[in-house]
């Protein structure tokens, strides 16, 4: 990171302020026609469009999501794969409406998302109190780290009953019937009694699986998983991976699954979305993506990863370099530096998405080129 | 009776200490029947009552330019494991051989020869690196207190180490918090490689970075494998890391060693419950590919009250009533293969 002088972070702040403002003041003038729009395909659950998240920070502008345009089609698992800071965490929580404010902000584009009473929303533009109507209900989220995800101070079952007395309308004695089931249904035996437990007496996989109760609670139609797996061990991680796929075939729920692990990406999704630094550099379904990646970067990672039924005598293949600076970025392809396959066309400006087949895009010069020669 | 009993813990003990003496002369490194206990709870006047039993009973020998890969999930002792072997905590039973030598009784003055032959590299690249300090010098510190080269040529020799490790020269002024991650890691590496030693305890080295840079630093230790000769102890929890580096794998659960065995038989053939399930729990990045997965019930015990009998059988899918009550023997099964699993005592016998 370059050095940055006192004067010039003054410069930075007092600059972000007045940017910051003039995003806030845009976002309340949002009115009702703005952020109830309609879907371009009905099958969708939820279509993002262009959307920018911008960090607001003392160093500089951090571009987080820097234009990303994707759908998640319903009853489909899509898996969104990448290397910490490329902006699979942030496109999510944009998603949520839960970025840090007032650094994180959305600066452009739009996510637009049925709910359940049949009106199409405008995410990126809804104002927060409206949203907390969707979110909890209609999206619902799984974090990573279930310990600090649930709440200490009370127990499994009041924070269960929470979901349903807010999102329901059910009273006490119902809230408990339907917390009990859905502890039932994420295989945790003896509910009855794990219901009065608080989450310092559970083990993590079963802490995640009360986090995955929680979400279901409300009939989502959405559920964000962002990095169900990490913080568990593999023999746990299957559990939870085996119950996620389970449930979402009895709840028809789509899943955004979040994850650096190609391999939980391979097992689990239909579609796959590969991000750098802020972009998405390739899409399409599972088979397409580890069969024929386009995309120097894919072929990389997929190549890096160590496998269980691989040949370990050979080297491991290795991208070399690092992610470059989220401050500043180039106005060439980002991933120029690392790239093998470079070819004139990668000094000019960021390539475009150009579509291989019907679901197939990637935004690579080298693969443009390769794609046309075939034919 | 009584009598009679201690005298044969006596012998039994002293053809321990035979054996381990003859084999201390074979192999590089030899741990036997090592043991290292936390108190988890104390009486009244502070004496410990309870104990954690993180390390129990482990053995096993490791020869020169070999890697030994040990795996498990968390909490199964392996960390712990790597730090008795290099004495940071006090040991409760068993003995370490190092290059024929016993180490285990060796007070703090006595072990510093030995302190720059066995090197450690931690888990966490970002709170293992002093932030107050230049890259060079962190790197020169050890190379000084060990007088590994003269003192007016420290500056070439660290930068020699650096670049060997793939760190530019322009880096010798550079602050830790100026680095990414794979480049830190990179650092802790030339920080314990620069006082020459022989023996490498790998901490978790590659977990706490990304796939394509854990693929550089995995070719990196094996580069300098390969040049220098070194020994390596891989800890981690990625089954997949290990087949890449490890010449044997040894399998944790619970404190102890389940499984120990060359890589090859151990893929080919594992034959503990417990390292089928964990093989098999591998997600594999091809979507073609059908895992025949074993799905373990249920969460793994705690470590300080660890089930009767095999610690595994609560979870274990081939549980006879034997495991419920007498815990199995590390035995070897084929030449280099250890197994501690009941199934194979029988097939001994028939």
């Amino acid at each position: 990171m370059a050095y940055i002088s006192n004067k010039e972070i003054k410069k930075i702040i007092k600059n972000n302020k007045l940017e910051i403002k003039a995003l806030e003041k845009k976002n309340k003038a949002y009115s009702k026609d703005d952020y109830i729009t309609s879907m371009k395909d009905d099958n969708n659950v939820v279509e993002f469009e262009e959307l920018k998240t911008y960090f607001y920070t003392d160093n500089g502008v951090v571009k987080a999501v820097n234009g990303v345009t994707f759908e998640v089609p319903s009853h489909s698992i899509v898996g969104i794969v990448g290397e910490s800071g490329c902006g699979k965490s942030v496109t999510s929580l944009s998603l949520m409406r839960l970025l840090q404010g007032p650094t994180g902000q959305i600066v452009d584009g739009s996510i637009r998302f049925k709910a359940s009473d049949g009106v199409v929303y405008d995410i990126a533009k809804m104002p927060l109190n409206k949203m907390s109507s969707i979110r909890g209900k209609d999206i619902t989220m799984i974090f990573q780290e279930p310990m600090t995800s649930l709440n200490p101070v009370f127990t499994i079952g009041n924070q269960l009953d929470e979901v349903s007395l807010l999102h329901n309308n059910y009273d006490k004695q119902q809230s408990k019937a339907h917390s009990i089931e859905m502890l039932k249904l994420v295989g945790i035996p003896d509910a009855e009694m794990v219901y009065g437990k608080y989450p310092h007496e559970l083990s993590g996989g079963m802490r995640q699986r009360v986090m995955i109760a929680m979400a279901l609670a409300a009939k989502p139609k959405l559920i964000v998983a962002d990095e169900p797996t990490t913080a568990l061990d593999v023999t746990i991680q299957a559990q939870i991976l085996d119950l996620l796929r389970d449930i979402q075939k009895k709840t028809d729920a789509s899943i955004m699954l979040i994850t650096h692990d190609l391999g939980v990406i391979a097992e689990m999704a239909d579609y796959v979305i590969v991000m750098y630094a802020g972009k998405i550099i390739e899409k399409g379904t599972v088979m397409e993506i580890f069969d024929n990646p386009l995309h120097p970067y894919t072929v990389g990672l997929q190549k890096s990863k160590p496998r269980i039924d691989g040949n370990s005598n050979e080297p491991l293949f290795s991208i070399p370099g690092n992610v470059p600076n989220p401050i500043n970025m180039p106005s060439y392809c980002y991933f120029k530096n690392r790239c093998k396959n470079c070819i004139e066309k990668c000094n000019g400006e960021y390539p475009k998405m150009i579509q291989v087949s019907d679901t197939h895009f990637v935004s690579c010069y080298y693969a443009q080129e390769n794609n046309s020669k075939d034919n | 009776m009584a009598l009679n009993q201690e005298n044969l813990d006596e012998v039994k003990e002293n053809n321990q200490e035979a054996i381990d003496k003859e084999n201390a002369s074979k192999h590089l490194l030899v741990v036997s029947h090592l043991k290292k206990y936390f108190p988890v709870a104390k009486d009244f006047f502070g004496k410990p009552i309870k104990w954690l039993r993180a390390v129990d009973d482990v053995s096993f020998t490791l020869d020169q330019g070999k890697t030994l890969g040990i795996v498990g999930e968390s909490g199964c002792g392996k960390t712990t494991l790597g730090r008795t072997i290099l004495k940071l905590y006090d040991i409760q039973g068993g003995n370490i051989y190092y290059d024929g030598k016993n180490i285990t009784n060796l007070k703090s003055k006595e072990m510093i020869p030995y302190r720059c032959k066995i090197q450690y590299v931690f888990q966490d690249p970002y709170s293992s690196l002093p932030p107050r300090l230049p890259i060079g010098e962190i790197i020169a510190q050890p190379v000084r207190i060990h007088n590994i080269v003269a003192k007016d040529e420290v500056k070439k020799y660290v930068l020699h180490i650096m670049k060997e490790c793939g760190l530019q020269p322009h880096y010798y002024d550079r602050y830790p918090h100026e680095f990414s991650g794979g480049q830190r890691q990179r650092i802790c590496i030339a920080r314990s490689l620069a006082v020459k030693p022989n023996l490498v305890v790998l901490d978790e080295p590659v977990s706490a970075l990304d796939v394509s840079i854990q693929a550089q630093i995995i070719n990196l230790l094996k580069k300098l494998q390969t040049k220098e000769g070194f020994t390596y102890i891989f800890i981690t929890h990625d089954i997949s890391v290990v087949k890449y580096i490890s010449d044997e794998i040894g399998v944790m659960y619970l404190g102890s060693m389940v499984e120990k065995g060359s890589k090859e038989s151990i893929f080919a053939n594992p034959l503990h419950p417990y390292t089928n399930a964990l093989f098999s729990a591998v997600p594999v990045a091809d979507p073609k590919v059908k895992m025949n997965r074993i799905i373990l019930k249920g969460d793994i015990p705690s470590p300080s009250t660890p089930p009767k009998g095999c610690k595994f059988h609560t979870r274990c899918n081939k549980c006879m009533d034997i495991c419920k009550e007498v815990p199995p023997c590390f035995k070897e099964i084929e030449k280099g293969h250890f197994v501690a699993c009941h199934l194979y005592d029988e097939k001994k016998e028939n």
